[in-house]
């Protein structure tokens, strides 16, 4: 088995929208695991969970008609992850 | 000692500077259920409230909501709602009949005697099924509307972290005061 890449944590906030992030993700094979509603900081926010291996990717986005949409994306991946998602959303 | 909020992105962007500084510190979490009718379907948003729309309705957010059908709680010790009765509003009900139970969950990280925290409340899943019940208001085996809250799955309520970032489980946390530095 080859030795697994060590993983980063990484946290970006964007002002892009969902479906950029959400086709980035899938671009390198994160699929969604679970959904759960929250409230943080007076919001209601939409907490997707993506894996792909043991790597994570969480993101957040805020419930309904409200601009500007910021989704918060938290990565525990490797470098490479971590670069394609910053790429991806215009980073 | 000083008590520092953070939103999910400041916490974790403060964890991952103080990796790549190489601090040891140790990231504790706490969570806890709570169904204390802070959060009911008259306050949430609507994309949120569609998923109890078979069972109530409401004309807009923070507007009273009342019930379709007659449905049974079952989270709430199988509390009955008849029709067309009034389950919760944003103004002063006798009591807020109809609630939404949660996890609050709060990580937080110690630093030079400063604590960075971070809170959020994860809201009970619903679940509506189609049952046959017993009761003194539903008689023998009557098809009724039954609504489960299911909690949400810890996996995504957890903060990933990087091996080496120990995250330990407390119950509670206690604050203690430094005096020393007013003498």
């Amino acid at each position: 088995m080859g030795k697994r890449a060590e993983q980063k944590l990484k946290s970006i906030s964007v002002l892009v929208p969902l479906e950029m992030v959400q086709a980035s993700l899938s671009e390198i094979g994160f699929l969604m695991q679970d959904t759960a509603t929250v409230v943080a900081d007076g919001k209601f926010w939409k907490k997707m969970l993506y894996a792909h291996g043991d790597e994570t990717i969480s993101v957040s986005e805020e419930i309904g008609e409200v601009y500007p949409k910021d989704p918060i994306i938290t990565i525990c991946g490797s470098n490479k992850t971590i670069l394609h998602v910053v790429r991806g959303i215009g980073g | 000692m000083p008590l520092y909020e953070c939103n999910e992105h400041q916490f974790v962007e403060n964890v991952r500077r103080l990796l790549e500084a190489g601090d040891k510190f140790i990231v504790n979490r706490r969570i806890t259920i709570h169904d204390d009718a802070r959060y009911g379907p008259a306050t949430l948003p609507d994309e949120e409230f569609k998923r109890y729309e078979s069972l109530v309705a409401r004309k807009s957010v923070n507007s009273t909501v009342t019930t379709k059908i007659p449905f049974v709680d079952a989270f709430h010790n199988s509390r009955f709602y008849d029709a067309d009765g009034t389950v919760h509003s944003t103004s002063a009900l006798m009591f807020p009949r109809m609630s939404v139970p949660y996890y609050r969950v709060e990580y937080s990280v110690n630093v030079w005697g400063g604590t960075y925290f971070f809170a959020f409340d994860a809201l009970f899943d619903p679940e509506i099924a189609i049952e046959k019940r017993s009761g003194r208001r539903l008689g023998r085996g009557a098809l009724v509307h039954v609504l489960r809250y299911n909690p949400p799955k810890e996996r995504v309520l957890a903060i990933n972290m990087p091996k080496g970032v120990v995250v330990l489980d407390v119950k509670h946390m206690v604050r203690v005061i430094d005096h020393s530095s007013n003498f």
